[in-house]
C-alpha cells in the first residue's frame, strides 16, 4: 500500500496499544535465539574423560532439542497471532519508550522546563497566546500526561512541529490523530500515517477490537480517546479539541 | 456624589460585567478567546457537567448574538471565530438552534470561499451528535475527500416530538440502529460507558469477572454517551466481547432527563425513573465500598 493510498484510509480517531512488556518476553523468539547461542557455545575446554564427554553431549543435545522445540512453539505462536497484534505490540513498546524518555511527566517537570526553556524549545514555535492555551490544557496523571488540547497546535503548527512539541511529553504517537495538522513535507506526511492502520475489528474478524476479555493480547483497553479529556475520578469527559491519553 | 454608595457600585459592576461581552466594538476573535477561557477554566475546575454545559452555552449566547442580517457583512476572521464559538456551544449543549447558527456561519464562509476542511468536519460531527443523520450523510457525500463517518439508518425511530428513554441497538452488519423505547418502571441500572475509555474497559472486565457484580449488572442498560462520533466498529467490538452487556446509543440526551453526567463510566441506579444513587469512575469514586453502598441503597429503595 503506498503512502498516498494509506492517506486515503478513513480517519482513525483512536490509538490502540497493547499488553505489558513482561508478558511479551515470555517465550519471545529473540530471547530463545540468545539462549541457543549461549548453550551451543562451549564455555569450558573439552574434557578427555569419556563419561564427561557423554554427559556434555547429552546435555548439549537435550538443550538443543528443547530449544528447537520451544523456538518452533514460539514461532508458531507468532504465526497464530495476527500480524495486527504484533504490529500493535511494537507500537505499544515504542510508546512506552517515548513516555519513559519524555522530559516532562508531571506539573513540576513542566514548571522546571518552562523556567529553563531555551528559545529553540518546540513550544516556542507557538504564538504566546496559543502556547498559554496549550499549556493550560495539560492534565497530568501519576503515569504522565493524561490529556491535552490539540487546537492551538492544529491551528499554528505543521505535523512535524506538533510531533516535536508532543515529544516533550512522550505523546508524539498521538500526532496523527490531529487530522487538521499542516502537511508540508515528507516527514509531515509520514507522521500523519495511522500506525495501526486497520484493527482486527475493522476487518470483521473474530478478534475483538481491544480488551476482549482481557486475555486476547490485543489491547486491554489502553487507548486514546479523541474529543475527551482526563476527568476525575477515573473518568473520561467529553471535551472538544482534547485527546484523553491511555495514561490518564 | 452621595448616590455613589457601595450597593450602587456593586450593581454598576454587575451590569458592566453582564454587558461586557455584548459590546459590538469587541472583535469576534476576542470574544472567542473569552469563551475558550471560560471553557478551559470550567474543565480544569471540574465543576459538575450539567453546570459546565449551562455555563458555556449561556456564555456563548451572551458573547455571540446571532444576527442573520449582519452575517454577510462579517469578515472571514469574524465568521471563523463565530463558527468556532457556535461549535463549542453545540458541543456542550447539542441544541438545534446552535446547529442552525453553525450552518449560517459556514454558509457565509462558503460564499467567501473560506470554508475549511476542519469546519466541514466539525459541522458533520455536530450533525452526528444531534442525530441529524440525513444532514451528516449529505455533507459526507459533498466532501468525500474528508472520509467522514457514515451515519447509520435508524429503524423504527421515534415519532415527532416523542421523547422517552430509549436505546439505539446496533444491527449485526452495523448499518442500522434499532430504536427501542426503555421502560424505566421499577428498578433499572444505566451505565454510560465507551469502548475507547480505558476506565470503562476496566469496569466491564472487572464486572464480567466478578460473579456478584455480573449478577447485579445482568439487566443493566449500557449506553455510549452522546457525542460527535459513533465509533461504531469499537462499539461492535465491545458487544462481541461482552454479549451480556451489549452497548448501544441514546437517540438524544434529552430523552434521558434523569441523567445529568456523561463522563465515562457513570453508573446510575434508578427506581421508577428516579436516580437513587450514582457512582462515577473505575475504580469507583470512593472505592468499591461506595459502589456496594449504592447497590444496597438501590436494592432497598421503595417503589
Amino acid at each position: 500500500m503506498s503512502l498516498y493510498e494509506r492517506k486515503l484510509q478513513p480517519r482513525s480517531r483512536y490509538r490502540m496499544t497493547e499488553a505489558r512488556l513482561s508478558s511479551h518476553f515470555r517465550g519471545h523468539p529473540d530471547r530463545l535465539t540468545l539462549s541457543a547461542k549461549g548453550s551451543t557455545t562451549p564455555s569450558h575446554p573439552p574434557s578427555t574423560r569419556k563419561s564427561q564427554m557423554n554427559l556434555k553431549y547429552f546435555v548439549a543435545s537435550a538443550s538443543f532439542s528443547v530449544l528447537v522445540f520451544s523456538s518452533g512453539l514460539a514461532l508458531s505462536q507468532e504465526d497464530i497471532a495476527p500480524n495486527q497484534d504484533s504490529h500493535a505490540r511494537r507500537i505499544s513498546y515504542q510508546r512506552e519508550i517515548d513516555e519513559a524518555r519524555a522530559p516532562i511527566k508531571s506539573e513540576s517537570d513542566l514548571r522546571k522546563y518552562l523556567l529553563t526553556e531555551s528559545l529553540s524549545s518546540p513550544l516556542n514555535r507557538l504564538s504566546p497566546d496559543a502556547k498559554a492555551r496549550f499549556i493550560s490544557s495539560l492534565i497530568f496523571s501519576e503515569k504522565g500526561l493524561g490529556s491535552y488540547n490539540y487546537q492551538s497546535l492544529e491551528d499554528e503548527l505543521t505535523a512535524s512541529q506538533i510531533y516535536d512539541v508532543l515529544s516533550l511529553f512522550g505523546a508524539q504517537a498521538t500526532t496523527h490523530l490531529i487530522s487538521g495538522a499542516k502537511v508540508e513535507s515528507k516527514a509531515d506526511l509520514l507522521i500523519m500515517q495511522p500506525q495501526v492502520i486497520s484493527l482486527p475489528c475493522e476487518e470483521g474478524g473474530d478478534l475483538p477490537c481491544h480488551g476482549g476479555g482481557g486475555d486476547t493480547g490485543s489491547g486491554g483497553g489502553e487507548v486514546d480517546h479523541f474529543e475527551y479529556s482526563c476527568g476525575s475520578p477515573h473518568t473520561c469527559i467529553s471535551t472538544p479539541g482534547a485527546i484523553c491519553m491511555h495514561t490518564c | 456624589m452621595r448616590w455613589l454608595n457601595y450597593p450602587t457600585l456593586l450593581i454598576a459592576l454587575f451590569w458592566m460585567n453582564a454587558n461586557a461581552g455584548s459590546h459590538v466594538d469587541r472583535s469576534a476573535v476576542d470574544r472567542l478567546h473569552e469563551l475558550e477561557k471560560i471553557e478551559t477554566d470550567s474543565i480544569r475546575s471540574q465543576i459538575a457537567e450539567d453546570r459546565r454545559d449551562d455555563l458555556i452555552v449561556s456564555s456563548y449566547e451572551r458573547l455571540f448574538r446571532f444576527d442573520d442580517s449582519k452575517i454577510l457583512r462579517m469578515s472571514v476572521e469574524d465568521l471563523q471565530a463565530s463558527f468556532k464559538a457556535a461549535y463549542l456551544a453545540t458541543f456542550f449543549g447539542i441544541h438545534l438552534k446552535h446547529i442552525a447558527e453553525m450552518e449560517g456561519y459556514l454558509n457565509a464562509l462558503e460564499s467567501q470561499h473560506a470554508a475549511t476542511s476542519a469546519q466541514y468536519t466539525r459541522m458533520h460531527d455536530m450533525y452526528m451528535a444531534a442525530r441529524l443523520f440525513d444532514k451528516a450523510n449529505k455533507l459526507r457525500e459533498q466532501h468525500p475527500d474528508l472520509h467522514l463517518e457514515v451515519a447509520p439508518l435508524i429503524v423504527a425511530g421515534p415519532r415527532d416530538g416523542e421523547a422517552r428513554p430509549n436505546k439505539l441497538g446496533i444491527s449485526t452488519d452495523g448499518n442500522t440502529l434499532l430504536y427501542t423505547p426503555i421502560d424505566t418502571k421499577g428498578k433499572a441500572i444505566v451505565v454510560i460507558a465507551h469502548p475507547l475509555c480505558h476506565f470503562s474497559m476496566k469496569a466491564i472486565r472487572d464486572i464480567s469477572a466478578r460473579s456478584d457484580l455480573s449478577h447485579v449488572f445482568k439487566e443493566a442498560i449500557w449506553l455510549a454517551p452522546p457525542g460527535s462520533s459513533l465509533d461504531m466498529k469499537q462499539v461492535q467490538g465491545w458487544n462481541k466481547s461482552y454479549p451480556a452487556a451489549t452497548m448501544g446509543f441514546m437517540y438524544r440526551r434529552e430523552d434521558w432527563p434523569m441523567l445529568d453526567a456523561w463522563a465515562t463510566p457513570t453508573f446510575y441506579f434508578l427506581n421508577n425513573g428516579k436516580v437513587v444513587a450514582r457512582v462515577q469512575g473505575w475504580p469507583p469514586q470512593g472505592g468499591y465500598e461506595s459502589l456496594d453502598r449504592a447497590i444496597n441503597a438501590w436494592r432497598n429503595s421503595k417503589d
